[in-house]
């Protein structure tokens, strides 16, 4: 957790030194790429020059005898090129694998100080939107991109530069004259397919945003179908579909122009460069500098350098795809962290012993330079041992204010304290001790029910595992279960209904023992009817903590002690006293 | 491969057999370029022919030119055409969700927009070059295997046989390597899945103080997912190192016999120096095919999905006769009878054996447990779906047989989650009706709980919403539908939760406009809350997939229930 963020400015430098880090592999599986890359290029243009070489060289009918090498060589050349390039293929893919680690790590690291408020956090980093899960699977996939991107990339770089640089040192012995016009020639067509590529890329990028109006067009017409047909109005959204359809389709009409003239360009130049290498081959043989079997040879060398440019284009097609992912991770890794968490050894404790409670005062939080707050001077105060409702209209700030009170953000004005510590004091495992956080989305782990509980608290016992589950109403869902606590849930396990999935979380909280407890719409995926009787559940297990809630719920008034209400408007009437439901 | 797309979508079909025949011309042009290469080379030994250099060289210009516009006009006709069937597809696609909205259980909004956009994208690359490659997979080498024969038939011979022994080794070493790949891709796949969870599982982990740790998983994680990745690739690659290596042996197998029999002066230099250039192109098309094998999965996914779709929301529909009944007259009983639906992807019906009449101007509330197919109801009386069997009836007369355009022209629908279109407040509102006044949109707006929304906004009834306008809050998108509703006359009105986001004082004004508005109708009311099963004649409960009556005690619990909530 404070793995990166030191105290002090470090963080600031930290995150945008080095950018490209971690954006290449390391050397030594670079080296072996290149090397069995250059390998493989080095005899396909071997075995064509030797055959070329060999068949001249036979039609003058020399002693068999000297024909053995260059059969030899012939038949070493062709089983080398197909194992290098094997071993140049597991290579390249280790380079890139490798590196795809790092990435990970490296968008680990720039993801984990700006979580949960992600979304909106790194909203110039990356344009998706959606729920947390989707920008964070956003974020995993771009580093896949990147990754794969690299492998094509430094294939094809590979084998046009070893091919470039190695054939045309070949013809340059050969004859100089064609050596130099063979090099000169496939310069110019990597010229041509880079220009393409940066065109095609130009029209490519037009075409993705055309693609994505037409996903959010083709979105609200899967939507809205129904609803706009009882009106008579399905055509607002046929007109709405066809236009984006059209601007679409366009948009690849054009990029597919660009690509079919660089392609047709590109054929061209390789083409143009074997006339010009096999006329200037021609010119020196009857100067009498070359015989006609070196001409052979020379010719020969041409066609497998040629051969292997001709696979440029079509890498460079795609490769907008990464490099855009590319930005958008680089970008992120640009994203200021909102808050500052001390060093382990300059954090404050909390005092032990019963409930602690939490305050919020006249606390105003913002992002960046943005003058419009996202909370504007709240005040709120949990008693130890209280339960408070906080409630008010969508976006006046109610989450705000309880990631300020976990201290993911940091107060432009005001204080923010759990037990009368100012948050900023404390560091994230300390916080993570005492402050437990239920929010609406609730991940569950891909691993077994009891692991998924044990992360807050290593040490603890399936009987603890089991007493937790029963405080949150999970135990016949436990009896139900094929493998008990060893029952895999989550992703690719056994799959867990909304509230199911909030209960474990509670019981998760009451494992670590947290103090305060704050619960921010934990049953906003539920229907009307089930999530009341949760939320007051969810309450109850709470026992003698300290207790925030955010909802929306109309009778939140009956389950908490106090309600405060956020950005106007009287608050639902609360009973004094303690909860109904507290004493069931 | 899927023959189903080419024999279903005719401009697939034209696509892939013009594509295909331009690969062609491609591999013709390769030969005459090598024919005049070899010529040229040929010349310049005095044992070779002594030609014209200058038509040779006019050839060799020829095949390269002939080649540059094949290419070209292959990438074009890939990319035009798929735009084609892209749109084409689209159109399909959209008509069939407006003519029948695939229903809820069945696929996602989401599933289809992403079918529509990514999935027909991932198609494109299918059928613009995935799939033309694998015709020139089989042909080109075989016409160029046959052009190597007529140069010298030795030559072709040896190349037949390689031919024939690429899928016999490919085979061989891909089915030893598939079983070991097998193995370790699950390994590989559980890896990269325990990665994308604790990425997911982001926040969770931040709160718990868990991040030093995770950070570290993941870091070994991605090590293991290296160290399985390497082992699947090294056992997958292996057909890829046959197949390079029978096209470099080709050569080699082709070149020393060549030079052999030169030396005995068997066969003449130029057609020796023919076949050697041709000879590496035979395997080109294979090896493309070879490496677009994992685009050519994708796309193949995409276009099964499209069709499933498109014939899916097809097949009801094309039984029924369009428009065979007038719409039914206004005040006539609705009814369903024994109706089952049954839901592709789903084990038990929705519904069971469904029955309810709902008489002329009566108001029924339907409650229900979660998930117990409240919505399927709604959906069966709006004509958005077909039962499996049963019938639903309206005046005798069944809803499949009705033209249902005129049918739904007479209802006002609230869905669970009511849809603003991209355009300004007003205009949303007269969605509904379209000759309103403002004075009226007003009114409604404050009918339905947001008195002040109008003036609130900047531009009034005329502020933008939507895509690009202004966002609006669960429940003023509630209250706009809501307004929307209660400025609708129709003879039925099915509403879905109609008073979900409501605070208590709002939810009150609502009902009692709901029940001036829907005096005189039908309505059948899904609903939760006590105040809105109180504009009910009647309330019956789905459960199990059948309806029932509401006992007088369950109505009772179900309004206790409803008023702890």
């Amino acid at each position: 957790m404070t793995s990166r963020q030191s105290p002090g400015s470090r963080p600031r430098r930290g995150r945008s030194a080095g950018s490209r880090q971690g954006m290449r592999p390391s050397r030594g599986v670079t080296a072996r790429a290149g090397a069995s890359g250059a390998l493989s290029v080095g005899s396909g243009i071997g075995l064509l020059a030797t055959s070329g070489w060999l068949i001249t060289r036979a039609s003058e009918r020399p002693p068999v005898l000297e024909l053995c090498v260059a059969i030899g060589l012939v038949q070493a050349f062709a089983l080398g090129r197909g194992v290098f390039r094997y071993l140049q293929r597991l290579s390249v893919h280790d380079a890139s694998l490798e590196m795809l680690g790092r990435l990970r790590l490296r968008l680990f690291d720039a993801l984990e100080p700006l979580v949960p408020g992600g979304p909106k956090v790194a909203a110039g980093a990356s344009g998706a939107g959606g729920g947390s899960g989707a920008w964070l699977n956003g974020f995993v996939a771009d580093s896949d991109a990147v990754a794969q991107g690299f492998a094509r990339r430094s294939t094809v770089a590979v084998h046009v530069g070893a091919s470039i640089l190695l054939g045309g040192a070949l013809a340059y012995v050969l004859e100089p004259d064609a050596g130099l016009v063979l090099v000169a020639g496939a310069l110019v067509l990597v010229a041509a397919a880079l220009a393409t590529g940066l065109a095609g890329r130009e029209a490519a990028e037009r075409e993705a945003d055309a693609r994505a109006r037409l996903a959010g067009a083709v979105m609200e017409t899967v939507r809205a179908a129904r609803e706009l047909s009882t009106y008579g109005r399905a055509d607002l959204l046929e007109r709405r579909l066809g236009e984006a359809g059209r601007s679409a389709a366009e948009a690849a009409r054009r990029r597919s122009v660009v690509l079919a003239a660089g392609r047709a360009l590109v054929t061209l130049v390789s083409g143009g460069t074997l006339t010009a290498v096999v006329l200037t081959g021609l010119c020196a043989e009857q100067a009498g500098r070359i015989s006609g079997v070196t001409l052979s040879a020379l010719a020969f060398a041409a066609l497998a350098v040629l051969d292997h440019c001709s696979t440029l284009p079509s890498a460079l097609a795609d490769a907008h795809a990464a490099s855009a992912a590319r930005r958008r991770i680089s970008a992120l890794a640009q994203v200021e962290p909102p808050v500052v968490e001390p060093g382990p050894s300059r954090a404050a404790r909390l005092p032990g012993g019963g409930p602690i409670g939490a305050r919020l005062d006249r606390v105003e939080v913002g992002y960046g330079e943005e003058p419009e707050p996202l909370l504007g001077g709240l005040t709120l105060e949990v008693a130890p041992g209280r339960r408070v409702g906080l409630v008010g209209p969508s976006g006046s700030g109610k989450t705000t204010a309880v990631h300020a009170l976990l201290h993911f953000l940091e107060c432009r004005r005001g204080q923010a304290s759990v037990g009368g510590v100012d948050v900023r004091e404390l560091d994230r495992g300390e916080i993570a001790r005492h402050v437990g956080w239920l929010a609406e989305d609730v991940h569950v782990f891909a691993a077994t029910v009891r692991d998924n509980l044990r992360l807050g608290r290593r040490d603890a016992t399936d009987a603890d595992c089991t007493r937790v589950l029963a405080r949150v109403g999970l135990s016949s869902w436990l009896d139900s279960l094929p493998e008990g606590l060893g029952t895999v849930v989550g992703s690719g396990g056994r799959q867990l209904s909304a509230g199911e999935r909030q209960r474990l979380a509670m019981a998760r909280l009451l494992l670590v023992g947290c103090r305060v407890l704050l619960l921010d719409e934990p049953t906003a995926h539920l229907e009307r009817a089930s999530s009341d009787a949760l939320l007051g559940e969810l309450i109850e297990a709470a026992g003698a903590r300290s207790v925030l809630v955010v909802s929306h719920e109309p009778g939140i008034g009956r389950l908490v002690d106090d309600v405060v209400t956020l950005g106007g408007g009287p608050a639902p009437s609360a009973p004094s006293g303690p909860s109904p439901l507290g004493a069931a | 491969m899927d023959r189903r797309l080419l024999k279903e979508l005719p401009a697939v079909r034209r696509i892939v057999a013009v594509a295909a025949g331009l690969g062609m011309v491609q591999t013709a042009s390769v030969v005459v370029q090598a024919v005049a290469v070899a010529d040229l080379l040929a010349s310049a030994m005095p044992s070779g022919a002594r030609i014209d250099r200058l038509a040779a060289l006019a050839w060799l210009a020829g095949g390269v030119s002939i080649r540059a516009l094949a290419v070209a006009a292959g990438e074009l006709v890939a990319g035009l055409g798929t735009a084609h069937v892209k749109a084409e597809l689209r159109a399909r696609l959209a008509a069939s969700v407006l003519a029948r909205a695939p229903d809820e259980g069945w696929r996602s909004p989401g599933d289809v927009a992403a079918l529509a956009g990514r999935g027909l994208d991932a198609l494109d690359v299918y059928v613009g070059r995935c799939l033309p490659d694998l015709f020139l997979a089989v042909a080109a080498p075989l016409v160029t295997a046959v052009v190597v024969g007529l140069l010298d038939w030795v030559s072709g011979v040896v190349v037949l046989v390689v031919l024939a022994l690429f899928p016999l080794f490919a085979v061989l070493v891909g089915r030893a390597a598939m079983d070991r790949a097998a193995v370790r891709w699950r390994q590989v796949e559980r890896l990269a899945r325990l990665v994308t969870d604790v990425f997911q599982g982001l926040p969770v982990l931040r709160a718990l103080g868990l991040g030093a740790e995770q950070r570290a998983r993941v870091a070994s994680a991605s090590e293991a997912l290296r160290r399985a990745s390497l082992a699947t690739l090294a056992s997958a690659f292996l057909s890829a190192l046959v197949l390079d290596t029978l096209a470099s042996v080709s050569v080699a197998l082709v070149a020393v016999p060549l030079g052999l029999r030169l030396v005995y002066g068997s066969i003449p230099l130029a057609p020796a120096l023919a076949v050697l250039i041709v000879v590496p192109e035979v395997f080109v098309p294979l090896r493309r095919a070879s490496a677009e094998f994992h685009e050519s999965t994708e796309g193949l996914a995409a276009g099964a999905e499209a069709l499933s779709i498109l014939r899916g929301a097809s097949a009801p529909a094309a039984g029924e006769p369009p428009g065979a009944f007038a719409p039914a007259p206004a005040r006539v009983p609705l009814v369903l009878r024994d109706v089952t639906v049954a839901l592709p992807g789903r084990a038990e019906p929705v519904l069971a054996g469904a029955s309810l009449e709902i008489a002329p101007g009566e108001t029924v509330a339907l409650v229900g447990p979660n998930g117990s197919g409240k919505t399927t109801v709604v959906s069966l009386l709006a004509g958005f779906l077909a039962p499996s069997s049963g019938a639903v009836l309206a005046g005798g007369g069944d809803l499949a047989h009705l033209d249902l355009a005129a049918w739904r022209s007479g209802l006002a629908y609230l869905p669970d989650r009511p849809f603003l279109v991209a355009g300004s407040l007003a205009e949303n509102l007269r969605l509904a009706a379209p000759r309103a006044s403002d004075g009226e949109l007003l009114d409604a707006l404050a009918a339905a709980g947001a008195p002040g929304l109008a003036a609130s906004l900047p531009g009034g009834l005329g502020t933008l919403l939507g895509d690009g306008g202004r966002a609006l809050s669960a429940g003023e998108r509630q209250r706009v539908a809501l307004a929307r509703i209660l400025l609708r006359p129709a003879w039925l009105y099915l509403l879905d939760e109609p008073t979900e986001h409501l605070d208590r004082e709002s939810e009150l004004v609502a009902i009692e406009a709901l029940r001036n508005r829907m005096a005189g109708s039908s309505a059948l009311v899904v609903t939760h809350r006590p105040a809105a099963l109180a504009l009910a004649d009647r309330v019956v409960e789905l459960r199990d997939g059948r309806i029932a009556a509401l006992g007088e005690d369950a109505l009772a619990r179900a309004a206790v229930a409803g008023r702890v909530a």
